[in-house]
C-alpha cells in the first residue's frame, strides 16, 4: 500500500494521464447515459407515471396508442374480467399549439378522472372532475412555453381553448409536452382537429388496468384477451418498450455505454501493461527482497481503484458542468441511480484492467534482480 | 555458529545439446560474523551461486541451509517469506525504488517482512544515521549521489535484521574511491552486527575488506581459498 500510494503521489504526471483518460470516457458515458435517460423519461412518462399494471389495446393497433381504437362501451366489460381491480381509458391526440406565435408539438391525452391512467404526480393546482369540459392538466414542461395556471391552450385547427387548472410532472409522451383532459374533451377536440374520426363513435385508444391484489399480471393479461378476442393486452413494461423508438433508443445507448466501459477496461489494462513492462527490473528487485506476488498485485489493484474513482469523480464533475450549459431542448436527465451504477461499473472495469496485468507481474523472475539484469 | 551451509550444489540449465552446467558440486560454509568474497570472472557461476544461496533459484542437486532452515526444502512461497525476514540483498547498480525517499526505501521493508513497522522505522533511522544519510533521508534516489544510493541499498539490506547479507557487485557503478568506501562501510555494518555476508565481486581490491575469499571458475569453487 505504501508503495502504491507513494508511486501515485510522486509520479503525478503519469497518473494524471490515466485519470484524465478514464475521466474523459466516464464523461462521455455519463452524458450518453443522461441523454438515454432523458429520452426514455421524456418518451414514456405518460404510460410510466400511472398506477397501471397493464394496457389493453385493440389487436390491430399493434401496441400503439395512436393506432389502437377500442369502443368505450367495452370498458365496463374489461373491468369485469376476473383479476382486474380497476380499469381506465386513454386516448391520444397529437397536435400543435402556439404561444407567442411559436408553434410546438403537444399530445392531448384524454383520460377518465379518478381512474387508473391519469398521471400520479400532481405538482400544482387541481385535477379535472368527471364531466368537466375544456380544462386540463399540463405537464410541467409546458411552463417553458410560457403556460401557467389559468393559461389557455389553443390547438391548431381548434376553436376550443383548454384552460390549464393544474400541473403534473414526468408525464410527457414521445418527447412531446402533454395536456391531460377528460375523455369527453379529448373526443370533442379530436372530432374538431381530425374530422375523419367522427364517424367512429365514442372510442378510447387503450384501457389501462390495475390487477387485483394476489392476481398474477400475466394471467389477467391473458384473461382479458381471451374474453374479447380482439384485444392485445400487455404489461406496462411491454407497453413502454413498444412506444415508437423507445426500445431501439435504449438498446443503442446501452450498446454504446457497454462498449465505452470495455474501453475503460482496455485503457487501464494497457496502462498497467506498459508500466509493468517499464518497472520489470524494480518489480524483480522487490520480489527478490521478499515481496510476495500478492503484495505487488494488491498494490496494482489499489492503484487501479484510485485511478477509477478519481477518473469517475472528474468525469462526473465535467458532465455536470456541461449539463449547466446544454440548451434546455436537449433531453438530458442525470439520475442518481444511473450515476451509482456507472460508478460501480467504472470500478469493476478498472479492477478488471488491473487484473489483466497480474499474469505479467507473476511471471517476473526474482532471480533476474541479480547479475545486473534488473 | 554456522550461518550457511552450501552442500554439493549443482545447477544445470537446459538439457541435451543445450545443457549448461552453471554450478558443479559447490560446497561452502560460512560462520556468523564472517564476510566472504566470492571472486570470479564473468560467467564463472558466481551470480548463480548467490541466487541459489538466496533462494532465488533452486539447485538441480544439493542443498542450502541458512541457520537451522533448509532453504531447498521450502516451497516458493516459503522461500519468498524467508528472504523477506532472513536474507538481505545489495544489488548491482543501486536498484532503489525510484519514487521512494531514502528513508522510505528502508521502511518499505515493513510491508514486506514480518517485523513490526515501529521496529523497522526505528532501525531505519539508526541505519541512516550510521550510514551518514540522516540529512538525506527525505531525498529521492535521483537526488542522491551514486555512493549515497549504494549506502541506502546497504541500509535496506540490513533494516529487517537478516541473518545473511548477499551482495552482488556493489562497486559496479562506482569509481574506485567511492567503491572502496562503500565496501568498507558494508563490511563494518555486517561485522558490527555479527551477521554473515557474501560479496560477489571481480574486483581484487575489494577482497581486502573481507575475512575470506573463495574463487569460482566454470561453476566450480576452487580449493585453496585465501
Amino acid at each position: 500500500m505504501q508503495l502504491a500510494l507513494a508511486e501515485i503521489r510522486r509520479r503525478r504526471g503519469r497518473w494524471a494521464s490515466i485519470i484524465g483518460a478514464v475521466a474523459f470516457i466516464v464523461f462521455l458515458v455519463l452524458i450518453l447515459a443522461a441523454l438515454a435517460d432523458g429520452l426514455f423519461i421524456g418518451s414514456t412518462g405518460a404510460l410510466r407515471n400511472s398506477d397501471a399494471d397493464a394496457f389493453v389495446y385493440s389487436a390491430d393497433g399493434r401496441r400503439s396508442l395512436v393506432r389502437s381504437e377500442l369502443p368505450i362501451g367495452d370498458l365496463a366489460a374489461v373491468a369485469e374480467v376476473e383479476g382486474v381491480a380497476e380499469a381506465g381509458a386513454l386516448g391520444v391526440l397529437l397536435a400543435t399549439a402556439a404561444t407567442d406565435g411559436d408553434l410546438f408539438d403537444i399530445a392531448v391525452i384524454g383520460h377518465l378522472p379518478a381512474h387508473v391512467g391519469e398521471p400520479t404526480t400532481l405538482t400544482e393546482g387541481r385535477r379535472p372532475q368527471t364531466g368537466e369540459r375544456l380544462v386540463g392538466l399540463a405537464d410541467v414542461s409546458l411552463r417553458e412555453k410560457g403556460i401557467g395556471l389559468g393559461s389557455s391552450v389553443l390547438l391548431t385547427g381548434s376553436a376550443q381553448p383548454v384552460e390549464v387548472i393544474g400541473f403534473v410532472s414526468d408525464a410527457r409522451y414521445l418527447l412531446a409536452d402533454t395536456l391531460w383532459v377528460t375523455l369527453e374533451t379529448w373526443e370533442s377536440l379530436r372530432f374538431e382537429i381530425r374530422p375523419e374520426t367522427r364517424g367512429r363513435g365514442s372510442v378510447a385508444q387503450a384501457f389501462p388496468i390495475v390487477v387485483a391484489d394476489g392476481a398474477a399480471v400475466d394471467t389477467v393479461v391473458a384473461a382479458v384477451d381471451a374474453a374479447f378476442g380482439t384485444t392485445e393486452t400487455v404489461t406496462t413494461d411491454e407497453a413502454i418498450l413498444s412506444l415508437p423508438g423507445v426500445e431501439q433508443q435504449a438498446s443503442t445507448f446501452t450498446a454504446i455505454i457497454v462498449v465505452s466501459f470495455v474501453v475503460v477496461g482496455i485503457v487501464i489494462a494497457l496502462f498497467f501493461a506498459l508500466i509493468t513492462l517499464e518497472k520489470r527490473g524494480q518489480l524483480a528487485i522487490l520480489k527478490a527482497i521478499g515481496s510476495s506476488n500478492w503484495l505487488l498485485l494488491r498494490g496494482v489493484l489499489v492503484q487501479a481503484l484510485i485511478a477509477s474513482v478519481a477518473g469517475y469523480l472528474l468525469g462526473f464533475a465535467l458532465s455536470r458542468l456541461l449539463a449547466l450549459i446544454l440548451p434546455a431542448a436537449v433531453p438530458v436527465e442525470f439520475l442518481a441511480g444511473t450515476a451509482r451504477t456507472l460508478f460501480f461499473a467504472t470500478i469493476v472495469m478498472g479492477a478488471v484492467g488491473a487484473v489483466l496485468s497480474f499474469r505479467r507481474i507473476i511471471q517476473i523472475d526474482p532471480a533476474s534482480a541479480l547479475g545486473g539484469e534488473a | 555458529m554456522t550461518a550457511l551451509i552450501v552442500n554439493d550444489v549443482t545447477k544445470v540449465y537446459g538439457a541435451g545439446h543445450t545443457e549448461v552446467r552453471a554450478l558443479c558440486h559447490a560446497s561452502l560454509e560460512l560462520r556468523d560474523n564472517e564476510f566472504l568474497a566470492l571472486l570470479g570472472p564473468s560467467g564463472s557461476g558466481k551470480t548463480t551461486l548467490l541466487s541459489v544461496i538466496g533462494g532465488l533459484l533452486s539447485p538441480t542437486e544439493g542443498s542450502v541451509t541458512i541457520g537451522e532452515t533448509a532453504l531447498t526444502g521450502l516451497s516458493k512461497k516459503e522461500q519468498t517469506r524467508f528472504r523477506a525476514n532472513r536474507v538481505g540483498f545489495v544489488f548491482q547498480g543501486f536498484n532503489l525504488v525510484p519514487f521512494l525517499t531514502a528513508r522510505e526505501n528502508l521502511t518499505v521493508m515493513a510491508s514486506i517482512s514480518d517485523s513490526p513497522r515501529a521496529e523497522i522505522e526505528e532501525r531505519a533511522d539508526q541505519l541512516l544515521e550510521e550510514l551518514g544519510l540522516a540529512e538525506r533521508h527525505d531525498n529521492l534516489p535521483e537526488e542522491l549521489s551514486g555512493g549515497e544510493r549504494q549506502r541506502v541499498a546497504i541500509g535496506r539490506a540490513l533494516v529487517s535484521d537478516p541473518d545473511l547479507i548477499l551482495v552482488d557487485e556493489p562497486t559496479a557503478s562506482l569509481d574506485t574511491e567511492l567503491g572502496t568506501q562503500v565496501v568498507q562501510l558494508l563490511a563494518s555494518e555486517i561485522k558490527s552486527r555479527g551477521k554473515a555476508g557474501i560479496m560477489v565481486t571481480h574486483d581484487l581490491r575489494m577482497v581486502d575488506y573481507t575475512d575470506r575469499t573463495v574463487r569460482i571458475l566454470d561453476g566450480e569453487l576452487l580449493t585453496g581459498t585465501d
